[in-house]
């Protein structure tokens, strides 16, 4: 050896180098060179995962050492990230490593026996399942399958979401299971099926590239989506025509790269919406030919209330409520005269922005010359009014036929790692089965039922509880055993004081949760089961753009710590058929029984299919090795077959584990980027041009949907709107985040944003506590009137990552009717100082 | 580990004292870390002057078009996040992008 030897420290700062000048797509130096070549000799084992946190899906290298992750970086062979990370996922090495890390199952004990009133108390496994299994029998004897219900997750893995959809839906035979992308995305989701008839958006992030303009609806990219942001900046600072407008209810980060920004009235987002499609026809630049030949109008439903309780008075008089989906067929001229009330100087008017920057906006869409891309996430999904929205711009979209071609393209982002992939594809939702089927359609459940070998009737044919209705269920003691698993329920929900707290604690139920940190979800329970994340199992989410990537398994998880996989199939075996299901049912394949649910949903020979030999060679795999067979291959592959074929194409599964994510249909082992155009999505048909082909007909939907006032506004009691949110080091809950040093230090309490005006007139200053309370409950907090967020006046912004200020105690729990999604960004607040005694 | 996993009640819910926020124990031993720096491209002399001037930070690579490869050497958890900050925060400096983190440098 020439090169005098490194000590360890200055290798792991010339890997630190070489790996961000590949990122920069800078020249790298010698030294660092030759150490990235032979990186296979260092000690440190490096893998790829994706991201724990958001929906952008940025693939992480991760390096292991002992059974610890060591150090993480960028993926420069990711076309997500290319390289970077965001300042979460930076320090994703130390999510695993929280002091408080939950290691066994805590079980609520009193005298040596269970009781809802009693301290956590350390028990087996073995225990915890036996409790577990006599209240969920119990419920179950009680009020049949509507007595037991699950709140699942956007993260969890692909084979996490089926394995509980799949034990719930076929085994328990109940539909009471929904994941909390209920409060994320639901509104995007049924948006589309509403629009085209079939989920998940047409275009993929090769649009922020190919575009010339960006409009940002309700979405804080900057904060929310760092790395897309970046680049959109890059496109943005590389070429100089572009265009960015930011839209949203107060000023926030995204704005600094904003052409034109628009801070507008709570809800008028509506008006906005329907102005520019106005402006569209006024102007005379509809693209007549692609709306005749792919589009048809619908006139939807209207005053179709808020999701509250049937029996508050604004559902009592909300006329539409029963039918809150429904559309009837309308004329284009028909549509032409509803849009021609919204005229942009009304606009502007009604939502208190200028009409200059209304006009410029307006221009970007109606400019044929100009491709637009529109992004939108908690702003329009967080909405009573939320299916509307997206219905709205997809009619611009539609109107001018700026969609399914490189960089016109109305993309909703997503917050969470696999809401797309698991939420949504593998239908997790209440209502849904894999591929976009659903459980009222009979033809549906039959091929399901046929894909999982079960008889014909096993899958209910109603819908199950939504997320908030599963909270209102459990409050009112209709809903006895529920399990939690990967979310924080207790702090996400809205109006968690009058309705998610009652339930947990109710007498008459037993609360599950699985996590692995303890949560105020958690410590609200009455069984806490400590669980396995990211790369302590094997795993594959889905990411906005339709990619599906998947990481090994490459540590192992401490303590008795089990994957969520590992709960649900094992507490799977302890249920009989003939416990769950009717004679009759069994009578149509009596050769199930006696067997366990396990035996029917997982030993079916599909899921069993593969032997542990297929496992990549080097890697752990602790369910498989539990249960004697490659359950994620098994799993995965099963799930596959419910779209290969049908718009929903999968690649064969240990593809996943070479590449950096396939975005679906991947159809002769190619990936689709973007979809409904002739010759870059193989479904389309010859010579149509575009097809929609969700909907049989080809078309997709225009839909005249008017501006309908919130669930509540400010008034004399209650002057100010709240809206609710995130900031850039925190995802979510916190549960991960706040148990790293760093992001911790960076934003350790949560903080109302105002007007400095607003708090001048309230005798307030920065930093004072302030009470911020509602017609349901209060938070106190510190005023913050200088920082990152600048709302505009009669408005306040409090991010919800703070357990230790539960804004969702104040919000209301008043939903979309439609995607039954709760609008977080509106309710009715005062703000006052509080007084020390 | 266990005085954390008290149960919460109404009473604490109702006035906010669900869980303290509570400090974070940072791991030991030093970290290091790459950061790739946009700065513009007129101005890289003085960012660069201005980030060798931090503590624990040094220059790896540069580029004319106004990118700079940033190494960090942290000797504790605590000041990686704020040197970040500092470097996003310089005059001129569009974005400070975090590529490369290793925990426990001492004994990887």
């Amino acid at each position: 050896m020439t090169a005098p030897k490194l000590d360890r420290r200055q290798v792991l700062k010339l890997e630190a180098a070489a790996m961000a000048a590949l990122a920069g797509g800078m020249p790298v130096a010698a030294g660092a060179a030759n150490l990235v070549t032979e990186r296979a000799e260092s000690e440190m084992k490096w893998d790829k995962a994706p991201c724990r946190f958001c929906g952008t899906g940025c693939s992480v290298m991760v390096a292991t050492k002992d059974n610890r992750v060591v150090a993480t970086h960028g993926d420069i062979k990711s076309e997500v990230n290319r390289g970077l990370n965001c300042v979460k996922g930076y320090f994703l090495s130390k999510i695993m490593y929280g002091h408080d890390r939950l290691t066994k199952p805590l079980l609520r004990k009193k005298d040596g026996k269970y009781d809802k009133n009693g301290d956590f108390t350390e028990v087996s496994w073995n225990e915890a399942f036996d409790v577990m299994t006599e209240k969920f029998k119990a419920a179950l004897k009680k009020r049949g399958p509507s007595g037991i219900g699950m709140f699942g997750s956007g993260q969890w893995t692909i084979f996490e979401g089926y394995a509980a959809s799949k034990l719930f839906k076929a085994g328990f035979r109940s539909n009471n299971i929904d994941p909390n992308a209920r409060h994320c995305m639901a509104s995007t989701a049924v948006g589309f099926m509403r629009t085209f008839g079939i989920d998940e958006p047409m275009g993929c992030y090769d649009d922020i590239e190919a575009t010339d303009a960006f409009v940002l609806w309700g979405s804080n990219m900057a904060e929310m989506h760092p790395i897309l942001w970046t680049r959109v900046a890059d496109r943005r600072l590389s070429a100089p025509h572009v265009r960015v407008a930011v839209l949203s209810t107060f000023e926030h980060r995204s704005f600094d790269l904003a052409d034109i920004g628009l801070v507008f009235k709570p809800q008028t987002d509506l008006y906005l919406l329907n102005a520019i499609a106005n402006h569209i026809v006024k102007t005379g630049r509809v693209n007549k030919d692609f709306v005749d030949k792919h589009t048809l109008f619908k006139r939807g439903q209207t005053d179709i209330g808020y999701g509250l309780r049937p029996d508050h008075p604004l559902e009592k008089k909300a006329t539409g409520r029963a039918k809150a989906g429904d559309a009837q067929d309308m004329t284009y001229d028909e549509y032409v005269k509803f849009v021609s009330d919204y005229t942009l100087e009304k606009a502007a008017d009604m939502a208190g922005v200028p009409l200059s920057r209304l006009q410029a906006l307006a221009e970007l869409y109606a400019d044929p010359k100009v491709k637009v891309t529109s992004f939108w996430t908690m702003g329009f999904n967080q909405h009573t009014r939320g299916v509307w929205c997206n219905n709205l711009v997809y009619n611009i979209h539609l109107l001018t036929g700026k969609i399914s071609e490189p960089g016109n393209s109305p993309f909703s982002l997503t917050g969470q790692p696999s809401a797309c992939g698991t939420a949504r594809e593998v239908g997790t939702f209440s209502h849904r089965l894999p591929a976009d089927m659903v459980v009222t359609n009979k033809e549906h459940r039959a091929k399901a039922e046929h894909i999982w070998k079960l008889p014909e009737g096993t899958i209910p044919d109603k819908p199950g509880y939504h997320a908030v209705l599963q909270n209102r269920m459990l409050k009112d003691g209709l809903l006895n055993a529920y399990w939690i698993q990967v979310n924080n329920n207790l702090q996400a929900a809205a109006n968690g004081n009058e309705e998610t707290y009652p339930g947990y604690r109710n007498p008459e139920n037993f609360i599950v949760v699985s996590d692995a940190y303890p949560t105020v979800t958690a410590l609200a329970a009455d069984l806490i089961l400590p669980t396995a994340m990211w790369v302590e199992k094997e795993g594959a989410y889905g990411n906005a753009e339709r990619r599906t990537h998947t990481w090994h398994q490459l540590v192992s998880a401490p303590g008795e710590a089990r994957s969520d996989l590992w709960q649900l199939m094992e507490f799977s075996k302890r249920f009989k058929v003939e416990e769950v299901w009717p004679e009759e049912l069994i009578a149509k394949m009596p050769e199930y029984r006696g067997k366990t649910l396990f035996d029917v949903l997982y030993r079916n020979g599909q899921v069993d299919k593969f032997p542990v030999t297929d496992i990549e060679a080097g890697y752990a795999n602790d369910e498989s090795k539990a249960f004697g067979f490659y359950v994620h291959k098994g799993l995965f592959e099963e799930y596959a077959s419910f779209g290969r074929g049908h718009g929903h194409d999968l690649a064969p599964y240990d593809t996943y584990h070479e590449v950096r994510g396939l975005r679906w249909p991947v159809v002769n082992g190619q990936e689709t980027r973007w979809r409904f155009r002739e010759g870059l999505d193989p479904y389309v048909q010859q010579g149509t041009g575009v097809q929609f082909y969700g909907f049989p007909d080809g078309k997709a939907r225009i839909f005249a949907l008017p501006y309908e006032p919130p669930a509540e506004s400010p008034d004399k009691d209650f002057p100010f709107w709240l809206s609710t949110g995130r900031v850039l080091e925190h995802w979510h809950s916190g549960t991960m985040t706040r148990r790293v040093p760093e992001l911790y230090r960076a934003f350790p309490e949560a903080v109302c944003f105002m007007h400095p005006d607003d708090a001048a007139d309230l005798k307030l200053r920065r930093g004072d506590e302030v009470r911020v309370e509602s017609r349901r409950g209060f938070i106190r907090v510190r005023l913050e009137t200088r920082g990152r967020d600048k709302p505009p006046r009669g408005l306040v912004f409090v991010p919800w990552f703070d357990e230790s200020k539960l804004i969702n105690k104040v919000t209301l729990d008043a939903t979309d009717p439609i995607s039954l999604q709760t609008d977080y960004k509106k309710c009715a607040v005062r703000i006052e100082k509080v007084t020390t005694t | 580990m266990i005085r954390a996993q008290t149960t919460i009640d109404r009473r604490a819910l109702i006035t906010g004292r669900v869980l303290q926020a509570e400090p974070v124990v940072p791991p030991p031993g030093g970290e290091i870390a790459s950061i790739l720096v946009q700065t513009r491209p007129e101005r890289l002399d003085a960012t660069e002057a201005a980030i060798t001037a931090l503590r624990g930070c040094e220059i790896y690579g540069r580029d004319e078009k106004g990118k700079l490869v940033v190494v960090v050497d942290a000797p504790d958890a605590s000041s990686l996040g704020a040197t970040l900050n500092t470097i996003s925060a310089l005059p001129n400096v569009y974005s400070a992008s975090l590529v490369f983190h290793a925990v426990d440098a001492d004994n990887v």
